[in-house]
């Protein structure tokens, strides 16, 4: 595309004399930064090798084979992700895929991909995404798999809902891995300041979806300062082709948002953010109360040290709610992303898991 | 370690930027954490809504008007489908268990035909060998009991 209108320089005039100061050159870093950004493909993601086990509305349970050269683990993992978020975020690259690099350690793997809500579908609220589309996505697996149960990994607020399904439906659940997931939402962070003062009923049409202009802004607000020196970072890796495809597959995922439908909105800013229903058990999914006591299979609460969107003190206390025996709390030297898609997550994360899944 | 910058000026620069950046982070903070901004961002989001609405449903009148299918009518189509898809899978889900009733019934039954065969089966050969041993048993009798070989006939009186 031709660029008609390129950012003005605003240091045009003075840039012979400023030329040597330093500040000015990071101010320049950061436009060129902006220029990349703005210019630079955006590389494919969700290449892992896969098959559709089924569909229902605009979720796809996607199947991924476990490497025949490693040992096979005995139950099928359901990788659980947002729904505000694409799910392609758990196989973003080859060597750097949450489902993929279990898949390789021998997990028979299956990712819900929740799809991009349309209009029609405004009105699914919380208890349609748990009892109509996960139970079923799960009856699934169990069946696309021969087994009676299968481990459920959930992320962030995929986890919060594994953690309400497995309340409500634990036959089928073998074991709970929650990572960033939050239970305690009164301790929840920043984004719990913003809905706090939300007028959900003025806000949030239940028959809408939320529009991604609102969501998109939300999530920039939380770190404000980051919008401008992802910028400078894009500009440091220019020169590594590798370093900068991992960081546009990243800008991709931030992009690419997903609209909430409103009835969910209502519903999980209200009960989770506002009134904190979950922990004090007073959350009703058509007329069922959620009560996190009910889950008794094991428990591994993760959460990670450098986390903005769900900080640890929101996570943890998910361990002493549940019923279980087995429960483990694990504070990962990582970030809200970077624990799935960093190189802390083949180094680290996905064996801790791997050995999890063997133990339990 | 890098070497440090010989010019002064352009520390000077460096230092200016980080300081600036510091700041923004700090003021950022502050505003973020306000609760009167914070009360604002909530309005604004509900007056974001409202327009939204508004803007829809004069398009969906507009369309109306000029006979075309507005926005709403393709929900309601959208709905449909989705609630027709919600009834196969249903559907489905009751064929797959009754499939999973039935599979476990032949399996039961065939593991029951299969007990019956191997019952009678064990009857057959413990009626052989009931056979067998009762014909063992009876063989020794019938040697003692039978005559040896046919009497010859006896010759007639004063036949000479």
């Amino acid at each position: 595309m031709i660029d008609l209108f390129p950012l003005p320089d605003p240091f045009e005039l003075f840039r012979p004399m400023l030329s040597s100061f330093g500040g000015v050159d990071e101010v320049d870093r950061v436009r060129r930064g902006m220029w990349l950004h703005r210019t630079l493909p955006r590389p494919p993601v969700g290449c892992t090798p896969h098959e559709v086990a089924f569909r229902q509305n605009k979720l796809v349970l996607r199947a991924y084979t476990p490497s025949p050269t490693a040992p096979r683990g005995r139950l099928p993992v359901v990788v659980v992700p947002s729904l505000i978020n694409r799910a392609y975020i758990c196989d973003l690259e080859p060597d750097r895929s949450l489902v993929g690099g279990l898949a390789a350690l021998g997990h028979p793997v299956y990712l819900v991909d929740w799809g991009v809500p349309g209009p029609e579908d405004a009105e699914v609220g919380v208890a349609e995404v748990l009892l109509d589309l996960l139970s079923r996505a799960l009856q699934r697996v169990c069946r696309h798999a021969g087994s009676p149960q299968a481990h459920i990994l959930g992320y962030c607020q995929g986890g919060t809902l594994s953690a309400m399904y497995a309340a409500l439906r634990p036959a089928r659940v073998a074991s709970l891995v929650a990572l960033n997931a939050p239970v305690l939402f009164k301790d929840g962070g920043r984004f719990r300041e913003f809905v706090s003062h939300l007028d959900v009923d003025a806000a949030i049409d239940a028959d809408r979806l939320v529009s991604t202009d609102v969501m998109g802004a939300a999530f920039k607000l939380l770190d404000p300062m980051g919008n401008w020196t992802k910028y400078l970072a894009i500009e440091r890796i220019a020169n590594s082709p590798r370093e900068l495809g991992r960081a546009l597959a990243r800008e991709r995922w931030l992009e690419e948002n997903v609209p909430m439908t409103g009835t969910f909105a209502r519903e999980f800013i209200r009960a989770a953010y506002q009134e904190d229903r979950l922990a004090a058990g007073t959350w009703q999914v058509r007329g069922e109360p959620v009560l996190l006591r009910n889950i008794t299979c094991p428990v591994f609460v993760a959460t990670c040290a450098k986390d903005f969107i769900t900080p640890a003190a929101a996570a943890t206390p998910l361990a002493s709610l549940v019923g279980s025996r087995t429960t483990k709390i694990e504070l990962l030297q990582s970030g809200h992303i970077g624990v799935v898609v960093g190189s802390f997550g083949p180094k680290v994360f996905y064996p801790m898991l791997d050995r999890w899944f063997r133990e339990v | 370690m890098a070497a440090p910058d010989a010019n002064p000026f352009s520390q000077l620069g460096t230092d200016l930027y980080k300081q600036w950046e510091k700041n923004m982070t700090t003021w950022w903070d502050q505003v973020l954490d306000s609760p009167e901004f914070l009360e604002a961002m909530g309005k604004n989001t509900a007056v974001q809504a409202r327009s939204r609405r508004k803007y829809e449903d004069g398009m969906d009148e507009m369309m109306e008007r000029a006979h075309l299918p507005s926005r709403a009518d393709l929900v309601r189509i959208g709905r449909i489908c989705t609630l027709l898809e919600e009834r196969l899978l249903q559907m489905e889900d009751t064929l797959l268990g009754m499939r999973d009733r039935v599979d476990s019934l032949e399996k039961e039954t065939l593991e029951a035909r299969i007990e019956a065969a191997e019952a009678r089966l064990e009857l057959r050969e413990h009626l052989a060998r009931l056979q067998g041993r009762l014909a063992a048993d009876v063989a020794p009798v019938s040697d003692a009991g039978a005559p040896a070989a046919e009497p010859a006939p006896r010759r007639a009186k004063g036949g000479r």
